[in-house]
């Protein structure tokens, strides 16, 4: 399965950076404490997002990674493909040559091909937009007394 | 929801299996027919003959069969019973919020979906999908 820790911290960090950045850059130890993600893990993940032009670096002082684009042009399905290279619950779907079977007559692949599709529409579906209002939403409605 | 080589090759071991319908098959013919190693399909059928997927008869002409018809077999029956629990999350009570919300709201959603499809697909579905009669 590849949908990998990685990409699920991925979308974390940058959960963390629409919710709590608001435009801000933001500094990775900063995020590293608010999601409980070492430093050096979201480092190698920020690096990914940058390479796929999801997130942007600032330097100096006051710097730190802002989404590279509006929170409503990122999906879940971005985030996880910059990380993982694409969504696929097994390697044979993407890459038919992975495979020690016949992929043209393979019983089981029809299976996995109707799985990653249904996850890659789930995840499509769902941008930073989405994610961070609804998450501060909840988070509001949770420090109601 | 994850799944592994073990779930992979079991689900094309027991297919195997279903295409000779009620004959016994050995697990060097499924061995060959999928190029599977017979040590690793040992191990899949001890797990899939305890969970009552198949049954096994012993002696020179014994083998493996269905324990049941390929249209009362689930993809999931097949899946849980040698993965486990296939969720892409682990379970834990204390999470960090934001880790709390997209279990909650991205992945537990996505466990559900894999899930109905895995409930809704027999292995009778899977045998006339690679013959081309059907649509999953």
């Amino acid at each position: 399965m590849k949908l990998s820790t990685r990409s699920r911290y991925a979308l974390e960090g940058m959960l963390y950076l629409a919710a709590f950045g608001q435009d801000r850059p933001v500094p990775v130890k900063e995020v590293a404490e608010g999601t409980c993600i070492s430093m050096a893990y979201l480092e190698q993940i920020f690096f990914m997002l940058k390479k796929s032009g999801i997130t942007s670096t600032v330097r100096g002082s006051h710097g730190g990674c802002v989404p590279a684009k509006p929170l409503n042009e990122i999906t879940a399905g971005m985030i996880v493909r910059a990380i993982d290279g694409a969504i696929s619950p097994v390697i044979c779907v993407e890459n038919p040559e992975q495979c020690d079977n016949r992929p043209s007559t393979c019983s089981t692949r029809p299976l996995w091909m109707k799985i990653t599709k249904a996850i890659t529409e789930t995840l499509d579906n769902i941008t930073l937009e989405d994610l961070k209002n609804g998450f501060l939403k909840e988070r509001e409605a949770q420090q109601q007394p | 929801m994850k799944i592994s080589t073990k779930g992979r090759y079991g689900l094309r071991a027991i297919l195997a299996l279903a295409r000779h319908g009620d004959s016994l098959v050995s697990l060097s013919n499924i061995a060959q027919e999928e190029n599977l190693s017979l040590n690793y399909l040992e191990s899949i059928f001890s797990q899939m003959k305890r969970a009552d997927l198949v049954t096994g008869v012993t002696g020179a002409q014994g083998g493996y069969r269905l324990a049941q018809k390929p249209s009362e077999i689930t993809a999931y029956r097949v899946l849980h019973v040698l993965e486990g629990n296939m969720s892409i999350t682990e379970q834990k009570s204390s999470m960090p919020p934001i880790r709390q919300y997209l279990t909650k709201h991205v992945w537990t959603i996505i466990d559900g979906k894999v899930e109905q499809i895995l409930h809704r697909v027999t292995l009778q579905d899977l045998l006339n999908l690679a013959q081309g009669k059907d649509e999953v």
